[in-house]
């Protein structure tokens, strides 16, 4: 009897369920505050905040289903992960009925977002219980990156329009946002070339007098830089734009250790960049908001002095969870979401926040070095570093220190492409820092 | 790297920061993000792994790039902290206009102020001074019914410009975020529920103050009227007087028209050269002229030095360091020797001019400290500090000095604190503190708070007190000040007449009545208003009139 309780006790993933209390305690409070605070009201019911106690539920039962599977993966990322994921419901939660109120087209934002939740949570399970090993997902390669090479022409072609930047795909009553997935692709192709080319890219090849970089095996950074390219001339995105090359480049310098890389391919990307401004002037819109958004304030700057307004009233401690008005500023719940945040949860909250994020990447980093073959390392290393720089990116564009992008902050902006593939590489993340995963 | 460019690299870093944060405040202002930038480069350098060698090459390059991103998160929350705390207030009030007069201001000021009833402010005697009167379309809308009192309660503007004065102060009771239960305010905070604002009572009665605004008549100036012996404010008025009835803004209640009319009274008042904004009982800063010689007596009585019978010399002029100081004031001048009585009654400036070298610099500055000089007088609205002098130093100088002794030199002050200084002679030598805002009142009708009754300060003792008393009363009896005599009230006062250094000369008045317990005091100047016997003292003493019948009735 004791044996087998000690076998149990052993299995169970201690360190994730205890850190799983804090952040579904906050999901189940902080509904609670939205609700109490909508309601103006003391009245409330278990069921009032469902939403929440499923959550929990389902964070603890997947965890539960983890140990049951003797899954002995990394056990903190997936806490870091619910943290991020538990505040992205409170705010659509929060903000959904605002929004509903100003404009009937938001009336499914709220449940829309909570199925996306429950299929991005349900892939991160089979990620972790069915994929055994990692092996077919480098052997397709080039499967993987013509792949997302052709999703994001698609969308470079028949894309919907939104808000300026050509992001979506229609296809019936959804709308994909092909950036997504393609990032992922775009990752486990770098990984897995890098993986297979180090030595080649490291070594020099001698023409003459001349120590010169092995040029054929750095076609795919210049594919990579005209690609980046076409993405800001032709969809208006900077911020996927930015996003790719500078995942890129890291994995490039990771694999390489090359600091010549890095600095030529961020000169290029900025010439280029520089040059498309030139020639592209409805670009620029973006840039002369940021430098100064004030210069228009009611039309092209009306997002950013809103954004400006709702951090500075946020202070130190924020107004409170569902006590602020975010819903002033255009787009909170997706591109500025980071300033509904500073708003009601003030610097305190935001500050959190990129915390969480950092503390993910390290962990990310942590599992990286763990790995036991290069590709796992390069897939871990990219797939967290999307992560990183996504966050930095769009968190940096709201609080004015680059142009704003229409990228999304991860697991906290309402979207179903980006919070399904979120799930995905957080599932791939805790795969690789698996012991047991074959190769 | 070694330890010290790893230090060094850090502390560049902060100070980078630190000059970026002295800059214009905009967000991305080029030079912050340069600053920015900077500091970066200097964090890497700070924070860079150590060069082992013994590692492999990828968990070198690993520790490098988490390096970086390490970075760039600090630069963020910089950034971040620069706009939700450092800049907070600026960005968070700011308001814009575009070249269509269109405003652009932070939405949410509104918002608060449209949802709850802000409370109501009364007078002495219940008197509504600021209503909240609900508009056809269901929000509220902030009213001032009487306009004399206005300008010390102040604008409250929420969308365009703000709040100012008792508007500002007590927000927080107003707007019912204080007060009252604190537990209940905290439930209601948490529920984010409409709470009614708390009204406040004050110790002003609009009546006494409506004569105040009429006997200033429009011209620039201030009248307080004060009981000393408890510090209560019954008149406050400054001229001109100006309408925030007509700065009342919250955006969405108003149209582009209506707006734009506040917008143009708001600059009609900055660019008016009478500044009706400067709320001049407390913020105007004047010459005080002879009024100040109730300063120079009592520091003389109190250190001993001398007694109200004390004989001093004026012979019509006195020479200090070559410069000459002319009589201006004796009333016969065949008469050279003069008790320090009859000296204060007749305002002579020779004799305090040589009571000020008598003194020296540093009894004058802490004497004129302990009335108040130099400190910001706790009060309820905004009081700008008074001054005796540029610096204690510049008392050394002998035709300073001389100056100040008989109330010209460089001394600056307001309205209230010469109004202060004479509530410290007829209360035995003891300032009590001003207040204005005497209770804070529940929409039952209920008292949460009562403020006032604090001693602020002792200045001087209660026997010297006595005897600077005698010295007012006498001003009335004979000297310049007999025209502020009420029949059958003990009344005592002084004027004074600041010169200026061209064109008419501010014309003050500082008196005193005895009403029962009551001390009260007034205090009046007109700017540029000519000798003030002639101007002054009569708004004086009509007030102190005023105050005593009000009490009769």
């Amino acid at each position: 009897m004791t044996a087998w309780v000690g076998a149990l006790v052993g299995r169970v993933r201690f360190t994730e369920l205890q850190l799983l209390v804090v952040p579904s305690v906050m999901t189940v409070v902080g509904l609670l505050t939205i609700f109490l605070a909508s309601t103006r009201d003391l009245n409330w019911d278990w069921r009032d905040i469902w939403v929440s106690l499923a959550f929990m539920v389902a964070v603890f039962g997947i965890s539960l289903w983890l140990s049951a599977n003797q899954f002995r993966g990394d056990q903190v990322i997936f806490p870091i992960v619910v943290a991020l994921a538990g505040l992205g419901l409170l705010m659509i939660q929060r903000l959904a009925p605002d929004l509903t109120e100003a404009d009937h087209a938001f009336r499914n934002l709220a449940r829309n977002q909570l199925i996306y939740l429950a299929i991005g949570l349900s892939l991160l399970l089979c990620v972790c219980t069915f994929v055994r090993q990692i092996g077919w997902l480098r052997r397709y390669k080039y499967t993987w990156a013509l792949l997302g090479l052709a999703m994001m022409a698609v969308t470079m072609v028949i894309g919907t329009e939104l808000n300026g930047a050509k992001l979506w795909i229609e296809v019936g009553p959804f709308s994909i946002q092909p950036s997504e997935p393609a990032k992922v692709a775009m990752v486990v192709f770098l990984a897995a070339y890098l993986a297979e080319n180090r030595e080649l890219i490291v070594s020099n090849y001698r023409v003459g007098p001349f120590n010169l970089p092995p040029i054929p095996y750095l076609m795919p950074m210049v594919l990579m830089w005209a690609f980046s390219l076409l993405i800001v001339v032709l969809q208006n995105d900077l911020g996927t734009a930015m996003l790719f090359f500078g995942v890129f480049l890291a994995m490039l310098y990771l694999a390489s250790g090359r600091l010549l890389y890095v600095v030529t391919g961020l000169a290029c990307f900025g010439i280029g960049v520089y040059a498309a401004l030139q020639l592209f002037p409805r670009i620029t819109v973006r840039v002369s908001n940021w430098l100064d958004p004030w210069q228009d304030p009611l039309d092209a700057g009306y997002q950013g002095v809103q954004s400006e307004y709702a951090l500075a009233t946020g202070q130190f401690f924020g107004t409170g969870l569902a006590q602020g008005n975010p819903t002033f500023i255009p787009e909170v719940h997706s591109d500025y979401v980071f300033s509904a945040i500073g708003e009601e949860l003030g610097l305190l909250g935001a500050v959190v926040v990129l915390l969480l994020f950092l503390l993910l990447a390290f962990r990310g980093f942590f599992i990286s070095l763990r790995a036991r073959d290069t590709f796992g390392q390069f897939l871990a290393v990219g797939l967290t570093t999307v992560f990183a720089l996504q966050s930095l990116i769009i968190v940096a564009g709201v609080v004015r220190l680059i142009p704003l992008t229409g990228i999304t902050l991860p697991f906290i902006s309402a979207g179903g492409s980006s919070l399904i593939t979120n799930f995905l590489m957080v599932g791939l993340l805790m795969r690789i820092s698996d012991p047991d995963l074959a190769r | 790297m070694s330890t010290f460019i790893r230090a060094s690299a850090f502390l560049a870093a902060l100070i980078v920061l630190a000059f970026g944060f002295t800059g214009t405040g905009e967000s991305a202002d080029r030079t912050w993000l340069v600053c920015l930038g900077v500091s970066g480069a200097l964090f890497t350098v700070s924070w860079w792994p150590s060069s082992t060698r013994s590692l492999p090459l990828y968990n070198r390059t690993l520790l490098r790039w988490a390096t970086i991103v390490l970075v760039g998160f600090a630069l963020v929350s910089v950034q971040l902290v620069r706009i939700q705390i450092v800049e907070s207030a600026r960005i968070s009030s700011r308001v814009e206009e575009t070249a269509d007069g269109e405003f652009i201001a932070n939405p949410r000021a509104r918002l608060a102020s449209l949802e709850a009833r802000r409370g109501r402010i009364f007078d002495t005697n219940g008197v509504v001074l600021a209503d909240t009167v609900l508009r056809d379309d269901g929000t509220y809308e902030r009213r001032y019914p009487v306009l004399a009192t206005a300008p010390l309660i102040g604008y409250f503007s929420p969308s365009l410009f703000g709040s100012s004065n008792i508007e500002r102060e007590f927000d927080d009771y107003l707007s019912g975020a204080r007060g009252g239960n604190p537990i209940a305010e905290w439930l209601d905070g948490i529920l984010n529920a409409e709470s009614a604002g708390y009204n406040l009572s004050l110790t002003i009665d609009a009546r006494l103050q409506q004569r105040a605004v009429d006997l200033l008549d429009g011209r620039p100036g201030a009248v307080i009227l004060m009981d000393a012996s408890t510090g209560a404010v019954t008149a406050m008025a400054g001229a001109p007087v100006f309408d925030p009835n007509r700065l009342y803004a919250n955006l969405g209640q108003q149209d582009a028209v209506e707006l734009a009319a506040i917008h143009a009274y708001w600059q009609e008042l900055i660019a008016d050269p009478n500044a009706p904004l400067v709320f001049r009982p407390t913020q105007g800063l004047y010459n005080p002229g002879s009024t100040f010689k109730t300063v120079t007596a009592s520091a003389l009585l109190d250190q001993g030095i001398a007694t109200t019978g004390t004989i001093f010399r004026d012979e019509g002029l006195l020479e200090v360091e070559g410069r000459i100081i002319e009589e201006p004031n004796r009333p016969d001048p065949s008469q050279v020797d003069f008790t320090l009585e009859q000296a204060y009654a007749w305002s002579l400036n020779v004799v305090f001019a040589q009571i000020g070298l008598q003194l020296r610099g540093d009894a004058i500055w802490d004497y004129a400290s302990r009335f108040g000089f130099g400190d910001a007088v706790p009060f309820d609205i905004d009081t700008s500090e008074s001054q005796i002098a540029g610096s204690r130093d510049a008392l050394n100088s002998l035709t300073l000095l001389a100056d100040t002794g008989y109330g010209q030199g460089q001394i600056l002050s307001t309205p209230l604190q010469m109004a202060l200084v004479l509530s410290a002679v007829v209360n035995g030598g003891e300032i009590m503190q001003p207040f204005v805002v005497h209770q804070v009142i529940d929409e039952e009708g209920d008292v949460l708070t009562t403020f006032g009754n604090n001693r602020w300060r002792r200045v001087m003792s209660a026997d010297t007190a006595s005897a600077m008393r005698e010295l007012l009363i006498a001003t009335v009896e004979y000297g310049y000040s007999t025209g502020a005599a009420i029949d059958g009230v003990v009344v005592g006062g002084k004027t004074g007449t600041a010169e200026l250094d061209e064109g008419e000369p501010h014309s003050w008045f500082t008196g005193f009545a005895e009403d029962g317990d009551r001390r009260l005091v007034v205090t009046v100047i007109v700017e540029r208003g000519g000798p003030g016997s002639q101007t002054a003292l009569p708004i004086g003493r009509a007030m102190l009139e005023a105050a005593m019948q009000d009490e009769r009735e």
